[in-house]
């Protein structure tokens, strides 16, 4: 394809990158919400997948199978992690207003110039390379699409990597540098990252598709002639130190997704609401997933398909020229020039900053003509010193591709990017995590790591590329073996990469506790660690207090603050922290919170060691003395753990008041209860009483009443009398077993015989309605542990009850009791007009009869089946009720048996 | 209720360190195939995508908890 062709198309891609940044950037300024912002925020983060992803990762394949999975399978795991660890450091971030890795870790130590500095240029000679081949993979693509041989020896001019380069640049400088806040988020430029990672992610499925079923019929087909062609590399892993290896990149790929600049940039600084991580979390390793399907199959058809001659790098763009899809090998190129492009933009912003923040700002601040510039000045200078840091990264990373890629892998490049910056993981989780880790061992274990890998990995690829002399390899540096870079102390058991992590992670991680142990924290790294680690806890509260005892005129401390960040911003932030915390402003002197936090809002612009410098400019320190730090921690954490009790106290409290107000409602339902159960004892007693009263004052009234007459009266009286003096033995006896007051007296019952027992006592009453009683005894002898007194007055109530509601001639009761499981059944079963489903709860409440007037009444107490409930239930046994056919009502009582 | 999602998401990074390792991942390694694709495609394919399974349920579960409370 021609060249002019592919280059207009490149620059139309890039027009719509820049379109999609400038409505975004425009929608934020109306202040329009801009919508998916959680998807776009996931979506962002796969600004890992690099041109590495896109073209390295089949380039891999090729040689190691399915070992570049590790480099995905690695940030998989930490996704899981992002919610312990990421948001930690995100809330500590949003609190300090730290805007890079680098101010990250100054922070934490103290503020502190010096780390600030080392983490920068660490960052820098890790990532230039990373940049570098960002660059070489677009050139490259370019070359490969339109056809032409690719020169080393071509001029900066024509060179196309610069060309790419200055676009690159314009594009960040417009979009990356419009605020002087570096803290501040990049909405439209995130948009475009977002846009990247759906394009490059379409374009490596459409060839993956094209490969897999266009090519072939499918993965099986491929892999099927894989394996006749003898490619086993594409099946299993092999080599010496295979599984070492598969661990080291799976830890350092885990490292590297948030200590790399760019993902911290987009992960941390770019994140506009904490929730966003929740959908990032499953998400951003759906997307890994995904775009890794393809992997192989591209992989094994390129090597069957094309040419040895052609690089393994090269495969997913190759294919579809070979084939001439022209079509798809455009989208594949656009592919991998979101890839590299959307890597370019962001890890030059995050450079820049670090770079602006921590090498060109101190140097231009602590000189002495910058003081006593207007604002627009200082705002300029910012401006330029960020926009002079992204021209600096990118002539860098140009000069190395220009100079030094070409005899590099992809991967190679990305794999020791890597392992540079996982030497920041014990300063920033020991950080996070240890408060008396100190500044000089962050800054030992640093150094020290980052030497041993400089010395075991830069090394010997600089003998890889020719650059130095073999001999430090076969000889070790000045004849010592045992310190030659790819096998130190005779360590030969693991490969490049593996070696030099395990020596700079076990000589980092050992500078780092030893010399925390041994070192003394100063009172701002004390105040800070304390900050960092307890975030959730005392991160509301670090806003309100001042540790720092620092006198400042406020007109000064304004002043300071607008020539960062504008006149009319600064007043206004100033005004809102007083009214929030009712500081008075119109004091000659400022309030101490109000420097703190001037400070603060300084941090998210130049840094925070930089903001602290600014500020002691302006604001008189008083020397804080370690033990009041101390105190001022201990004080802090005590009232958190005073706040912690409160808590606790108020959950204790707000049980206690739940089950009081549950309690109450029982008391209250008791009291209904009570009220009910004397008015229908009272009703009950009254009933018979007034019978009494009525027949005792007839045969008052009528003494000449006749004998027999008299007689009737006088039985009545009796009978009214025994049914009173059973409805208050009745009542009395409940009453005994509800109080618990009864005490069961158990013995072995014979339960045949204590059936019979009551039948036989009932049967005058069942021959005079004409009921029959059958009894169906069970084959053996059963034997049940229970009081037989009260499960004798089960049975007879049962049975009377049955009686009663029996037909008179026609009726039927049915006994019978047997064994089931672990417990006895008795059944007592009538043939009466049965009972409806919706009253065989309620006809076990007491007095049931009596308070349900409609029922056709017979004559009892009312108290008989709760008096049954209440003692089967003593017996830990049950008792229920259902409806026979055709007719009757069958009840079942229950009793436990062993 | 953050402690314990907290606790779920780091059991499945547990789980994933292990399953993506040595010993377990040794199991896999071999020379066989299932419908004409490597054993060892599928193991580590078919775990990943479980264990990202498991953090969307963990993630929406907990989500719709919070929303019923």
């Amino acid at each position: 394809m021609s060249k002019i062709f592919i280059a207009g198309i490149s620059l139309s891609y890039l027009a719509l990158l820049f379109g999609i940044a400038y409505l975004v950037e425009r929608q934020k300024r109306k202040g329009n919400q801009i919508k998916g912002t959680s998807w776009i925020y996931a979506l962002s983060l796969a600004v890992y997948c690099t041109g590495w992803t896109y073209y390295g990762s089949v380039g891999r394949a090729v040689t190691s199978g399915l070992e570049f999975l590790t480099i995905y399978l690695g940030p998989s795991i930490m996704c899981a992690l992002f919610v312990p660890v990421l948001q930690k450091i995100l809330r500590i971030c949003k609190t300090q207003r730290i805007n890079s890795i680098a101010d990250f870790i100054s922070t934490r130590y103290g503020k502190d110039f010096s780390l600030g500095v080392v983490v920068t240029l660490c960052c820098i000679v890790g990532i230039i390379p990373y940049i570098a081949l960002q660059l070489k993979a677009i050139s490259t693509s370019f070359h490969v699409i339109t056809g032409m041989e690719a020169s080393v020896a071509v001029s900066f001019f024509r060179d196309d990597a610069l060309f790419i380069a200055t676009i690159i640049a314009i594009f960040i400088i417009v979009f990356g540098t419009r605020s002087v806040d570096a803290s501040e988020r990049h909405e439209g430029l995130i948009a475009a990252i977002a846009f990247e990672s759906i394009i490059k992610l379409v374009a490596f499925i459409a060839v993956g598709v094209f490969v897999t079923w266009f090519l072939y019929d499918g993965f099986a087909s491929l892999s099927n002639e894989a394996r006749t062609k003898g490619l086993y590399q594409f099946f299993t892993l092999n080599g010496s130190h295979v599984f070492s290896n598969w661990a080291t990149m799976i830890l350092v790929s885990m490292l590297s997704i948030v200590m790399l600049p760019r993902q911290f940039q987009v992960s941390v600084v770019e994140n506009t609401d904490e929730r966003h991580l929740q959908r990032a979390v499953w998400m951003f390793p759906l997307y890994l997933f995904v775009i890794n399907i393809f992997v192989l199959p591209i992989a094994m058809a390129g090597t069957m398909l094309l040419s040895s001659s052609v690089q393994p790098d090269t495969y997913v763009l190759s294919l579809p020229i070979f084939y001439h899809k022209d079509a798809l090998g455009i989208l594949v190129y656009i592919g991998g020039l979101s890839a590299a492009s959307s890597m370019i933009i962001v890890e030059t912003i995050a450079l820049a900053t670090m770079v602006s923040n921590h090498l060109f700002l101190p140097m231009v601040l602590s000189a002495s003509t910058f003081g006593g510039k207007n604002e627009k000045f200082t705002q300029r200078w910012v401006l330029y010193s960020r926009r002079l840091g992204i021209l600096f990264i990118l002539l860098l990373a140009y000069l190395y591709d220009h100079y030094l890629t070409s005899s590099a892998s992809l991967v190679s490049i990305g794999l020791i990017s890597m392992a540079a910056v996982a030497q920041f993981t014990p300063a920033v989780l020991g950080g996070i995590y240890w408060k008396h880790a100190t500044k000089v061992a962050a800054l030992s274990s640093i150094v020290a790591g980052f030497s041993v890998w400089f010395y075991t990995l830069i090394v010997p690829s600089a003998v890889h590329a020719g650059i130095m002399s073999d001999a430090i390899m076969k000889f070790g540096p000045w004849g010592i073996s045992w310190l030659k870079p790819q096998a130190l102390f005779g360590l030969t058991e693991f490969d490049l990469l593996a070696h030099s992590f395990f020596w700079s992670m076990i000589v980092n991680i050992g500078c780092y506790v030893s010399i925390s142990m041994f070192s003394r924290a100063s009172a701002q790294e004390l105040y800070q660690g304390d900050l960092f680690v307890n975030i959730y806890r005392v991160g509301g509260v670090a806003e309100e207090r001042s540790v720092w005892k620092r006198k400042a005129q406020f007109a000064d401390v304004k002043n300071l603050l607008a020539n960062f960040i504008g006149k009319e911003r600064s007043v206004k932030l100033l005004q809102s922290y007083a009214q929030r915390h009712k500081i008075d402003t119109s004091q000659a002197e400022a309030d101490p919170r109000i420097i703190t936090f001037s400070e603060r809002i300084l941090s998210g612009v130049i840094g925070s060691a930089s903001a602290r410098f600014m500020v002691s400019n302006v604001a008189k320190e008083e020397d804080i003395r370690l033990t009041e730090v101390l105190s001022i921690v201990r004080e802090s954490q005590q009232v958190l753990e005073l706040n912690k009790e409160l808590k606790k106290k108020s959950a204790e409290l707000s049980k206690a008041t739940h089950l009081l107000t549950h309690a109450n409602e029982q008391l209250k339902q008791m009291d209904v209860l009570k009220d009910e159960f004397l008015y229908t004892v009272t009703h009950e007693l009254r009933t018979p009483l007034t019978s009494i009263r009525a027949m005792a004052e007839i045969l008052f009234d009528t003494p000449d009443m006749d004998e027999d007459q008299r007689q009737v009266y006088l039985e009545g009286i009796v009978k009214e009398v025994e049914r009173l003096s059973y409805l208050i033995t009745q009542v009395l006896n409940l009453e005994r077993y509800e109080s618990g007051r009864q005490k069961l007296h158990f013995s072995s019952v014979d339960i045949s015989f204590l059936v019979k027992e009551v039948i036989q006592s009932l049967k005058p009453l069942a021959s005079e309605k004409g009921v029959a009683i059958e009894y169906i005894t069970p084959s053996t002898m059963i034997l049940v542990q229970c009081d037989s007194d009260m499960i004798r007055q089960v049975v007879y109530n049962l049975v009377s009850n049955a009686i009663k509601f029996s037909p008179d001639t026609t009726g039927l009761i049915q006994i019978a009791s047997r064994i089931e499981y672990d417990e006895l059944q008795v059944w007592v079963a009538d043939n009466g007009r049965g009972i409806p489903d919706e009253l065989h709860q309620l006809i076990f409440d007491k007095f049931f009869q009596a308070r349900n007037q409609t029922l056709q009444k017979p004559t009892g107490s009312g108290l008989g089946l709760a008096i049954c409930k209440k003692i089967v239930e003593l017996h830990q046994g049950a008792i229920h009720v259902e409806n026979v056919l055709p007719q009757g009502a069958k009840f079942v009582f229950t009793l436990p048996y062993s | 209720m953050q402690q314990r999602k907290r606790s779920a998401y780091l059991l499945i990074a547990v789980f994933m360190g292990l399953f993506f390792n040595y010993p377990l991942l040794s199991a896999a390694n071999r020379l066989l195939f299932i419908n004409d694709t490597p054993v060892l495609a599928w193991y580590l394919f078919g775990v990943w995508f479980l264990a990202i399974f498991f953090l969307a349920v963990v993630t929406v579960y907990r989500k719709r908890t919070r929303r019923h409370e």
